[in-house]
Protein backbone atom coordinates (compact mmCIF):
# COMPACT_ATOMS: atom_id res chain seq x y z
CA UNK A 1 0.00 0.00 0.00
CA UNK A 2 0.84 3.68 -0.50
CA UNK A 3 -0.21 7.04 -0.21
CA UNK A 4 -1.04 8.44 -3.25
CA UNK A 5 -2.61 11.96 -4.31
CA UNK A 6 -4.52 13.23 -6.70
CA UNK A 7 -4.40 17.26 -7.69
CA UNK A 8 -6.04 18.23 -10.65
CA UNK A 9 -5.17 20.81 -13.02
CA UNK A 10 -7.68 22.83 -15.20
CA UNK A 11 -9.19 26.41 -16.17
CA UNK A 12 -8.90 27.66 -12.39
CA UNK A 13 -5.34 26.64 -11.42
CA UNK A 14 -4.13 23.67 -9.53
CA UNK A 15 -6.11 22.18 -7.00
CA UNK A 16 -4.22 20.10 -4.33
CA UNK A 17 -5.10 16.95 -2.57
CA UNK A 18 -4.20 17.66 0.55
CA UNK A 19 -5.75 14.01 2.41
CA UNK A 20 -4.47 11.72 -0.22
CA UNK A 21 -5.66 8.01 0.11
CA UNK A 22 -4.03 4.55 0.87
CA UNK A 23 -4.27 2.53 -2.84
CA UNK A 24 -1.92 -1.31 -2.87
CA UNK A 25 0.01 0.37 -6.46
CA UNK A 26 -0.21 2.86 -9.58
CA UNK A 27 -2.52 0.78 -11.49
CA UNK A 28 -5.36 1.29 -8.47
CA UNK A 29 -4.10 4.53 -8.35
CA UNK A 30 -5.02 5.02 -12.46
CA UNK A 31 -8.27 3.40 -12.41
CA UNK A 32 -9.05 5.96 -9.72
CA UNK A 33 -7.58 8.80 -11.80
CA UNK A 34 -10.10 7.58 -14.20
CA UNK A 35 -13.21 7.79 -12.11
CA UNK A 36 -12.27 11.18 -10.73
CA UNK A 37 -11.97 12.62 -14.04
CA UNK A 38 -15.06 11.12 -15.44
CA UNK A 39 -16.90 12.14 -12.40
CA UNK A 40 -15.97 15.85 -12.65
CA UNK A 41 -17.05 15.56 -16.56
CA UNK A 42 -19.87 14.32 -15.95
CA UNK A 43 -20.87 17.14 -14.14
CA UNK A 44 -19.29 19.12 -16.24
CA UNK A 45 -21.42 18.06 -19.16
CA UNK A 46 -24.79 18.35 -16.85
CA UNK A 47 -23.76 22.00 -16.51
CA UNK A 48 -23.14 22.38 -20.38
CA UNK A 49 -19.23 23.10 -20.30
CA UNK A 50 -17.20 20.33 -20.38
CA UNK A 51 -13.43 20.97 -20.42
CA UNK A 52 -11.42 18.21 -22.02
CA UNK A 53 -8.23 19.96 -21.33
CA UNK A 54 -8.54 19.33 -17.13
CA UNK A 55 -5.91 16.70 -16.02
CA UNK A 56 -5.60 14.65 -12.72
CA UNK A 57 -2.00 14.27 -11.82
CA UNK A 58 -1.12 11.67 -9.37
CA UNK A 59 1.58 11.89 -6.59
CA UNK A 60 2.98 9.86 -4.64
CA UNK A 61 4.90 12.42 -1.68
CA UNK A 62 6.15 15.38 -4.16
CA UNK A 63 6.88 12.23 -6.72
CA UNK A 64 5.08 13.05 -9.65
CA UNK A 65 3.04 9.23 -10.61
CA UNK A 66 1.35 9.56 -13.27
CA UNK A 67 -0.62 12.28 -15.48
CA UNK A 68 -4.52 11.75 -16.77
CA UNK A 69 -5.50 13.98 -19.34
CA UNK A 70 -9.34 14.41 -18.97
CA UNK A 71 -9.97 12.94 -23.00
CA UNK A 72 -7.87 10.02 -22.12
CA UNK A 73 -10.44 8.76 -19.93
CA UNK A 74 -13.28 9.01 -22.30
CA UNK A 75 -14.39 7.29 -25.40
CA UNK A 76 -16.00 9.96 -27.77
CA UNK A 77 -17.94 9.51 -31.03
CA UNK A 78 -18.69 12.16 -33.05
CA UNK A 79 -20.27 12.05 -36.14
CA UNK A 80 -18.29 15.16 -37.46
CA UNK A 81 -15.29 12.65 -37.54
CA UNK A 82 -14.41 9.78 -39.60
CA UNK A 83 -14.59 6.40 -38.23
CA UNK A 84 -14.46 6.22 -34.51
CA UNK A 85 -11.76 7.75 -32.14
CA UNK A 86 -11.35 5.49 -29.42
CA UNK A 87 -9.14 5.26 -26.46
CA UNK A 88 -9.05 2.18 -24.59
CA UNK A 89 -9.26 2.99 -20.47
CA UNK A 90 -7.54 -0.48 -19.72
CA UNK B 1 -23.40 15.99 32.85
CA UNK B 2 -22.92 13.19 30.85
CA UNK B 3 -25.65 13.77 28.36
CA UNK B 4 -25.55 17.82 28.13
CA UNK B 5 -25.62 17.85 24.73
CA UNK B 6 -28.88 15.39 23.88
CA UNK B 7 -30.50 17.80 26.40
CA UNK B 8 -29.44 20.72 24.70
CA UNK B 9 -30.35 19.00 21.44
CA UNK B 10 -34.19 17.68 23.25
CA UNK B 11 -34.84 21.10 24.53
CA UNK B 12 -34.28 23.11 21.94
CA UNK B 13 -38.00 21.44 20.40
CA UNK B 14 -39.20 20.34 24.37
CA UNK B 15 -39.43 21.69 27.36
CA UNK B 16 -38.53 18.34 29.86
CA UNK B 17 -39.52 18.36 33.53
CA UNK B 18 -36.96 17.36 35.96
CA UNK B 19 -37.82 13.55 36.35
CA UNK B 20 -37.57 13.37 32.80
CA UNK B 21 -33.88 14.55 32.62
CA UNK B 22 -33.07 12.08 36.04
CA UNK B 23 -34.77 8.88 34.11
CA UNK B 24 -32.81 9.74 31.07
CA UNK B 25 -29.34 10.02 33.01
CA UNK B 26 -29.81 7.30 35.07
CA UNK B 27 -30.66 5.13 32.07
CA UNK B 28 -27.14 5.48 30.48
CA UNK B 29 -25.10 2.82 31.43
CA UNK B 30 -20.72 2.89 30.57
CA UNK B 31 -18.71 4.68 28.17
CA UNK B 32 -17.09 3.59 25.09
CA UNK B 33 -14.17 5.26 23.19
CA UNK B 34 -13.62 5.03 19.61
CA UNK B 35 -10.53 6.21 17.45
CA UNK B 36 -11.20 7.95 13.92
CA UNK B 37 -12.32 5.12 11.74
CA UNK B 38 -13.45 2.68 14.73
CA UNK B 39 -16.96 0.86 14.24
CA UNK B 40 -19.47 2.20 16.57
CA UNK B 41 -22.28 0.15 15.68
CA UNK B 42 -21.61 -2.94 12.96
CA UNK B 43 -23.94 -3.39 9.93
CA UNK B 44 -26.38 -6.58 10.34
CA UNK B 45 -25.31 -7.75 14.24
CA UNK B 46 -27.65 -7.95 16.44
CA UNK B 47 -27.17 -5.40 19.31
CA UNK B 48 -28.69 -4.71 22.59
CA UNK B 49 -27.82 -1.20 23.21
CA UNK B 50 -28.19 2.23 21.61
CA UNK B 51 -25.33 4.34 21.63
CA UNK B 52 -25.41 8.20 22.73
CA UNK B 53 -22.33 10.14 21.09
CA UNK B 54 -21.19 12.60 23.54
CA UNK B 55 -17.74 13.51 21.71
CA UNK B 56 -16.66 13.37 18.47
CA UNK B 57 -18.47 13.44 15.07
CA UNK B 58 -19.60 9.95 13.10
CA UNK B 59 -21.27 8.77 10.12
CA UNK B 60 -24.13 6.21 9.03
CA UNK B 61 -23.08 4.55 5.83
CA UNK B 62 -22.92 1.88 3.67
CA UNK B 63 -20.54 0.17 1.10
CA UNK B 64 -21.63 -1.28 -2.22
CA UNK B 65 -19.74 -4.87 -3.32
CA UNK B 66 -17.53 -2.28 -5.43
CA UNK B 67 -16.22 -1.42 -2.31
CA UNK B 68 -17.64 2.40 -2.54
CA UNK B 69 -19.23 4.06 0.37
CA UNK B 70 -22.19 6.33 0.56
CA UNK B 71 -22.19 8.05 4.19
CA UNK B 72 -25.78 8.89 4.70
CA UNK B 73 -25.83 11.08 7.76
CA UNK B 74 -23.41 12.76 9.92
CA UNK B 75 -23.87 12.37 13.79
CA UNK B 76 -22.46 14.81 16.01
CA UNK B 77 -22.31 15.21 19.79
CA UNK B 78 -26.06 14.44 21.48
CA UNK B 79 -27.62 12.74 18.33
CA UNK B 80 -27.85 8.46 19.16
CA UNK B 81 -26.18 7.14 16.34
CA UNK B 82 -28.57 4.42 16.41
CA UNK B 83 -31.98 4.93 18.40
CA UNK B 84 -33.36 2.78 15.67
CA UNK B 85 -31.61 -0.43 16.67
CA UNK B 86 -34.00 -0.85 19.48
CA UNK B 87 -37.04 -1.48 17.00
CA UNK B 88 -34.88 -3.07 14.76
CA UNK B 89 -32.54 -5.11 16.81
CA UNK B 90 -30.06 -4.71 14.22
CA UNK B 91 -28.69 -2.10 11.81
CA UNK B 92 -28.75 -2.26 7.97
CA UNK B 93 -25.54 0.28 7.78
CA UNK B 94 -22.73 0.70 10.25
CA UNK B 95 -21.85 3.62 12.51
CA UNK B 96 -18.14 4.69 12.34
CA UNK B 97 -16.42 7.22 13.85
CA UNK B 98 -14.86 10.21 11.94
CA UNK B 99 -13.04 11.71 14.39
CA UNK B 100 -12.41 10.18 18.20
CA UNK B 101 -15.39 10.01 19.40
CA UNK B 102 -16.93 8.63 22.86
CA UNK B 103 -20.46 7.58 23.32
CA UNK B 104 -22.52 6.16 26.60
CA UNK B 105 -24.43 3.52 25.94
CA UNK B 106 -27.88 2.99 26.57
CA UNK B 107 -29.07 -0.45 26.46
CA UNK B 108 -32.55 -1.50 24.81
CA UNK B 109 -33.88 -3.26 27.90
CA UNK B 110 -33.60 0.13 29.91
CA UNK B 111 -34.77 2.13 26.77
CA UNK B 112 -38.03 -0.48 27.27
CA UNK B 113 -38.21 1.14 30.85
CA UNK B 114 -38.14 4.48 29.95
CA UNK B 115 -41.00 4.09 27.69
CA UNK B 116 -42.81 2.31 30.35
CA UNK B 117 -42.31 5.00 32.97
CA UNK B 118 -42.70 7.83 30.47
CA UNK B 119 -44.86 7.80 27.21
CA UNK B 120 -44.23 11.39 26.68
CA UNK B 121 -40.19 10.69 27.05
CA UNK B 122 -41.06 8.04 24.31
CA UNK B 123 -42.81 10.50 22.26
CA UNK B 124 -40.15 12.59 22.06
CA UNK B 125 -37.47 9.80 21.46
CA UNK B 126 -39.68 9.20 18.58
CA UNK B 127 -39.77 12.22 17.41
CA UNK B 128 -35.93 12.60 17.44
CA UNK B 129 -35.62 9.25 14.88
CA UNK B 130 -38.42 11.38 12.60
CA UNK B 131 -35.73 13.69 12.14
CA UNK B 132 -32.95 11.37 11.03
CA UNK B 133 -35.40 9.98 8.29
CA UNK B 134 -36.29 13.76 7.64
CA UNK B 135 -32.25 13.99 7.42
CA UNK B 136 -31.95 11.33 5.05
CA UNK B 137 -34.47 12.14 2.98
CA UNK B 138 -33.37 15.71 2.52
CA UNK B 139 -29.77 14.13 1.43
CA UNK B 140 -31.44 11.95 -0.95
CA UNK B 141 -32.38 15.78 -2.21
CA UNK B 142 -29.28 16.55 -2.18
CA UNK B 143 -27.13 14.12 -4.28
CA UNK B 144 -29.99 13.14 -6.42
CA UNK B 145 -30.69 16.81 -7.56
CA UNK B 146 -28.58 19.19 -6.59
CA UNK B 147 -25.11 19.85 -8.41
CA UNK B 148 -21.78 19.66 -6.83
CA UNK B 149 -21.23 23.40 -5.42
CA UNK B 150 -24.31 23.09 -4.12
CA UNK B 151 -24.25 20.05 -2.30
CA UNK B 152 -21.24 20.45 -0.42
CA UNK B 153 -22.98 24.07 0.77
CA UNK B 154 -25.99 22.14 1.73
CA UNK B 155 -24.60 20.20 3.68
CA UNK B 156 -22.22 22.70 5.63
CA UNK B 157 -25.74 24.95 6.06
CA UNK B 158 -26.66 21.93 7.82
CA UNK B 159 -23.83 21.29 10.18
CA UNK B 160 -24.27 25.09 10.77
CA UNK B 161 -27.44 24.53 11.92
CA UNK B 162 -27.34 21.48 13.79
CA UNK B 163 -23.99 22.05 15.40
CA UNK B 164 -25.58 25.57 16.68
CA UNK B 165 -27.94 23.59 18.88
CA UNK B 166 -25.31 21.79 20.71
CA UNK B 167 -23.14 25.18 21.25
CA UNK B 168 -20.76 23.65 19.13
CA UNK B 169 -20.30 27.00 16.89
CA UNK B 170 -18.58 30.03 17.77
CA UNK B 171 -19.98 33.01 15.87
CA UNK B 172 -19.51 32.02 12.09
CA UNK B 173 -17.11 28.97 12.31
CA UNK B 174 -17.55 25.18 13.69
CA UNK B 175 -15.08 22.45 13.81
CA UNK B 176 -15.35 20.20 10.97
CA UNK B 177 -13.07 16.97 11.04
CA UNK B 178 -14.47 14.95 8.12
CA UNK B 179 -11.56 14.75 5.35
CA UNK B 180 -12.17 15.00 1.77
CA UNK B 181 -13.03 11.14 0.96
CA UNK B 182 -15.31 11.23 3.85
CA UNK B 183 -16.80 14.51 2.06
CA UNK B 184 -16.70 12.41 -1.38
CA UNK B 185 -18.91 9.80 0.06
CA UNK B 186 -21.49 12.47 1.87
CA UNK B 187 -21.84 13.97 -1.12
CA UNK B 188 -21.84 11.61 -4.08
CA UNK B 189 -19.20 12.84 -5.68
CA UNK B 190 -15.07 11.94 -5.65
CA UNK B 191 -12.59 13.40 -3.89
CA UNK B 192 -10.97 15.37 -6.52
CA UNK B 193 -14.41 17.00 -7.60
CA UNK B 194 -14.34 17.95 -3.53
CA UNK B 195 -11.14 19.59 -3.81
CA UNK B 196 -12.66 21.30 -6.41
CA UNK B 197 -15.95 22.16 -5.38
CA UNK B 198 -14.54 23.25 -2.09
CA UNK B 199 -12.19 25.69 -4.40
CA UNK B 200 -15.03 27.20 -5.54
CA UNK B 201 -16.96 28.20 -2.71
CA UNK B 202 -13.80 29.75 -1.83
CA UNK B 203 -13.27 31.22 -4.61
CA UNK B 204 -17.02 32.82 -3.97
CA UNK B 205 -16.04 33.80 -0.61
CA UNK B 206 -19.27 30.99 0.91
CA UNK B 207 -16.72 29.68 3.03
CA UNK B 208 -13.45 29.26 4.42
CA UNK B 209 -11.43 26.19 5.68
CA UNK B 210 -8.67 26.71 8.68
CA UNK B 211 -7.45 24.47 10.80
CA UNK B 212 -10.18 21.81 10.10
CA UNK B 213 -12.53 24.83 11.00
CA UNK B 214 -15.39 25.69 8.23
CA UNK B 215 -15.86 29.34 8.71
CA UNK B 216 -19.09 30.66 7.07
CA UNK B 217 -18.96 34.24 6.57
CA UNK B 218 -22.29 35.37 5.07
CA UNK B 219 -24.44 32.87 6.21
CA UNK B 220 -27.62 34.59 4.14
CA UNK B 221 -25.37 33.95 1.27
CA UNK B 222 -24.33 30.69 1.71
CA UNK B 223 -27.92 29.76 2.01
CA UNK B 224 -28.95 31.27 -0.75
CA UNK B 225 -26.44 29.40 -2.67
CA UNK B 226 -27.07 26.37 -1.33
CA UNK B 227 -31.24 27.11 -1.53
CA UNK B 228 -31.14 25.49 2.11
CA UNK B 229 -34.46 25.78 3.92
CA UNK B 230 -33.57 25.00 8.03
CA UNK B 231 -37.43 23.69 8.57
CA UNK B 232 -36.25 20.09 7.46
CA UNK B 233 -34.24 19.99 10.58
CA UNK B 234 -37.72 21.01 12.96
CA UNK B 235 -35.69 23.29 15.68
CA UNK B 236 -39.15 25.16 16.63
CA UNK B 237 -40.57 24.35 20.29
CA UNK B 238 -42.94 21.62 19.41
CA UNK B 239 -46.55 20.61 21.59
CA UNK B 240 -46.81 18.08 23.61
Amino acid sequence: MAQFYFDLLNGSGLTLDEDGVQLPDLGAAHSRAMREARSIMSHEVLEGELDLRSEIIVREGERERLRLRFWEALQVRSAEEEGEKTRDDH
Amino acid sequence: MIIEKLLLKLRERYSLTEQEVELLTSSMTETAEFGSGGTIAPQYEKINFCSLLIDGFACRSKVTVDGDRQIMEISIPGDFVDLHSYPLEQLDHSVTAISDCRIVKLPHQRLSEVIDKSTRLARILWFSTMVDASIHREWLVNIGQRRAAQRAAHLLCEMLYRLRVVEMTDDDSYEFPLTQNDLASSLALTSVHVSRVLKELRGKDLVSFRNKRVIIPDQEKLERFAGFDPQFLYLEARHG
